[in-house]
């Protein structure tokens, strides 16, 4: 029952990337075809990331990397325990921010930003305190749903669209600067990747394969995602805030005159999915540095410290700038890739060391 | 079991007996003599067919011309060659010979014998079986369990004769000893399943079980935790049948015209046995359509609520605008009317289970007809919320396995809805999902084959298989728990 399948932990990693790239489009870029570009780049970098952690493999996978860290060293332990403390109250921070401060676009006025951080926060802990088993089998309702979602918007703006595929135009004041930026944006959401760092562990296939389905999977949903919003929207996609948003208060049916408050319900749901399992985790983490906290505990308080921190930067009016802030991309990269490099190098030197004090042994 | 405590005197075996019972009026003692031995036959009055004692045990003791002088030899005689019931059982201690008198067995008891004969007379009455009345079908069978352990078990042996379907005996309440009957294919359950029943059962610790709900939450292991159950109960044998050959357990509870299944799952909800007696394509319509009445009887007031409260939008212009005059029309705010309908409704409901069928329909008639129209023209609520709620409570009785956790959720949904629209909404439901998918008694989750997806599995889901594809088999527990381990 502790057991995720390899199509769960894509799900939640999915339910992930698919809230934050509806979330918001950086301004950085020109035009759509060099966010896809970019998009495809940061997916082999992602791979790339996650090279480290295929070879540390086996040791990850008997108790996680809280585990494999004390095998090498208590202190470490304490210190990757700390590490992915912090990051993860950084992401769930984000995460608690961008979606309350992009809410006030969707959401009708009157509605006050803490009642949509304890909302969320709130549902999150209850999934955050679930087994990764269910966590898994959440997300994937919640993907499935919301892939329903998106295939009724879609037909539903189907006769509405405005310019077409000339909205692919290549033209870029800077085209190297327009991917780089997008390939850091990409890198910044693709702090999922943690999870599979976390969850491994739990996982019941190989972490490798879950890489390749979920990083295929993710590039495929990008640039669908990306394309279709174009082509419906066309250059007004670099203009709106919430793309995605957009797109659906311009679908309609004879019933249902717009779709944006429908994909708001669809957002929260995978903003809750992915507050969940970064609850959960922060959770385990931080009982790795403090060893008998209770579970519940563990995962309430850091819940709230993160909910904290996003409330309080967001009551000072000053999240727009954390919003579109991509510096972030650099925790990303080093949650996904130092921690497993840093135990697989000393792996390597504790193996060494052992063979060298074999060779010793037998000389003696 | 109880200890040996029965005297060699039959004198001092009644004086007994009489204590324990505290001289009950209901004890018939007819004493006789049988071949020079003082013997006594004890029964409870109601309990046995006072005619079945006169011809099966009384005129077979005084017919009897028996020789020998061994006291012994004549209450082996009697019990193996002189009553003519098929049931008997010999009794060793006085705790026995009480439960089975007051289970419609007669007790014979034969002077310088420390044991008793117990023979099964049972004659009390008991409910014929009749056509079901909570699970109706058109074109199935038309019988359903009764109160009686033993008929309702007859009732499922006669559609299974296979000798792999096992019938466990077990009783559970310190005073009632209830009898409860477990049953089972042998090849198609787990046999962790089965242990873990068995269990459940015998750890019940009540001082009476009387109905089938004083068992359930010993065996649902989410019984606290969710507002959906991994027990079904259902009244009807063949439905049974269907689920011991998919690899349920099923429990019979002596006084209880329904039997538990266990585990349940979260689609069967939506399956009749009538699915199996009509084309598939049509089954598979009246799902989705099962499917869709589930949904509206869940959700539908509460999205009512938060779109016309806090996205209106999302109407047409034409139907915001009557919405919006309906509504303008009403003193009170939107959520507080749905609320106040809603629970109306849910009197209404109770009031018609509780009163006799006819003044349950007059209830229906004063409930529906005339509070309905007098609150719409009276201007207290308005009329597309009268819709809305009739919609719902017609769609809630699509689905009567579902009705109470869709009358919680359905208020749940309301209150998040008008609080805070569709991000309350949306907050609720994801709860609601976890919730469910943190359901996994006996390692079966109660959302497969759909979470996890166990794809031969969600065709019966999604639309009916045939029974030509049933032939290459049908899938069973084992196999939805295989799924969900790959």
């Amino acid at each position: 029952m502790n057991k995720l399948s390899l199509y769960q932990l894509a799900a939640v990693m999915l339910c992930g990337h698919a809230f934050s790239l509806m979330t918001f489009f950086p301004y950085t870029c020109d035009n759509p075809a060099e966010y896809m570009i970019g998009a495809a780049i940061a997916v082999l970098i992602e791979g790339a990331l996650l090279l480290p952690l295929f070879f540390a493999g086996d040791a990850v996978r008997q108790g996680g990397v809280f585990a494999a860290a004390e095998r090498l060293s208590p202190v470490l332990r304490v210190i990757v325990g700390v590490f992915y403390t912090a990051v993860l109250i950084f992401f769930c921070f984000r995460v608690i921010g961008n979606f309350t401060y992009f809410l006030d676009g969707i959401i009708p006025r009157g509605f006050m930003r803490w009642t949509a951080v304890c909302g969320i926060c709130a549902a999150g802990v209850y999934l955050g305190l679930m087994k990764p088993s269910v966590i898994g089998k959440t997300a994937g309702v919640m993907f499935f749903l919301f892939l329903v979602f998106c295939a009724l918007v879609v037909l539903c703006s189907l006769g509405r669209h405005y310019t077409g595929s000339l909205a692919f135009h290549l033209a870029s004041r800077n085209i190297g600067s327009g991917i780089a930026e997008s390939v850091k944006c990409e890198l910044l959401r693709g702090m999922d990747l943690v999870f599979l760092v976390l969850f491994l562990p739990c996982l019941k296939q190989s972490a490798a394969k879950t890489a390749a389905v979920f990083l295929s999977a993710k590039l495929v949903f990008v640039w669908l995602c990306i394309g279709f919003v174009t082509w419906v929207l066309g250059d007004y996609v670099m203009l709106a805030k919430l793309p995605f948003s957009a797109m659906a208060s311009y679908s309609s049916t004879a019933m249902i005159e717009r779709f944006d408050a429908a994909f708001m319900a669809v957002w929260v749901t995978l903003a809750v999915v992915r507050l969940g399992a970064a609850f959960h985790c922060l959770g385990e983490s931080i009982r790795a540095v403090i060893k008998p906290l209770p579970k519940g505990f563990a995962v309430i308080s850091t819940a709230a410290v993160s909910a904290g921190l996003a409330l309080f930067r967001l009551s000072r009016f000053e999240w727009e700038k954390e919003a579109y802030d991509m510096s972030g991309w650099a925790v990303s990269v080093s949650a996904v890739a130092l921690v497993p490099l840093v135990l697989a190098a000393g792996r390597l030197i504790k193996k060494r060391r052992e063979h060298s004090g074999e060779d010793i042994g037998a000389e003696v | 079991m109880a200890k040996n405590d029965l005297s060699v005197s039959l004198e001092k075996t009644l004086e007994e007996l009489e204590n324990i019972l505290s001289d009950t009026a209901e004890l018939n003692i007819t004493r006789a003599y049988v071949c020079g031995k003082a013997a006594a036959v004890i029964s409870a009055e109601g309990m046995v067919s006072a005619q079945q004692v006169g011809e099966l045990v009384l005129r077979p003791l005084s017919e009897l011309d028996f020789k020998e002088g061994k006291s012994g030899n004549v209450f082996d005689h009697i019990t193996s060659k002189v009553f003519l019931t098929a049931a008997r059982q010999l009794v060793y201690s006085l705790e026995d010979i009480c439960t089975l008198l007051f289970s419609g067995f007669a007790v014979v008891l034969v002077d310088g014998e420390c044991r008793a004969c117990a023979l099964g007379l049972q004659g009390f009455e008991m409910r014929s079986v009749s056509a079901p009345e909570a699970e109706q079908t058109v074109r199935c069978a038309q019988d359903s369990f009764t109160e009686t352990v033993r008929v309702n078990m007859s009732l499922i042996r006669r559609r299974l004769k296979t000798p792999k379907l096992v019938m466990k005996m077990l009783d559970a309440g310190t005073l009632s000893k209830t009898d409860i009957c477990i049953l089972y294919l042998k090849d198609r359950v787990p046999a962790d399943i089965v242990r873990r029943i068995k269990e459940d059962i015998k750890s019940i610790r009540l001082d009476a079980v009387l109905t089938s709900g004083y068992a359930e939450p010993f065996v649902d292991e989410s019984f606290s935790g969710s507002v959906f159950s991994c027990v079904s109960l259902t009244e009807r044998p063949d439905l049974v049948c269907t689920r011991l050959v998919q690899g349920r357990v099923c429990v019979l509870i002596d006084g209880t015209p329904f039997a538990l299944v266990v585990p349940s799952l979260f689609a069967e909800s939506f399956q009749t046995m009538d699915d199996y007696s009509q084309k598939p394509y049509y089954t598979a319509f009246i799902r989705w359509i099962r499917y869709i009445s589930f949904f509206l009887s869940v959700a539908f007031p509460g999205l009512y609520v938060a779109l016309a409260d806090h996205h209106p939008e999302v109407f047409s212009l034409k139907l915001l605008l009557n919405l919006s005059v309906a509504e303008e029309a009403t003193p009170y705010p939107l959520m507080a009317e749905v609320v106040m309908l809603m629970v109306f409704f849910e009197i209404m409901r109770e009031a018609g289970l509780r009163l006799p069928k006819a003044a349950g329909s007059a209830v229906s008639i004063v409930g529906g007809l005339i509070i309905g129209d007098a609150a719409v023209k009276s201007g207290i609520v308005s009329a597309p919320l009268l819709i809305v709620v009739g919609i719902t409570a017609t769609a809630s009785f699509v689905t009567p396995q579902l009705e109470q956790p869709a009358a919680v959720l359905r208020l749940i949904f309301i209150l998040s809805g008008g609080l805070a629209g569709l991000f309350g909404l949306a907050v609720c439901f994801s709860v609601l999902v976890a919730n469910v998918c943190a359901m996994n008694d006996f390692s079966v989750s109660y959302l497969s084959p759909a979470a996890p997806f166990y794809p031969s599995g969600i065709k019966d889901i999604v639309y009916m298989k045939s029974f030509r594809e049933y032939e290459k088999g049908r899938p069973t527990l084992s196999d939805i728990r295989e799924a969900a381990d790959e």
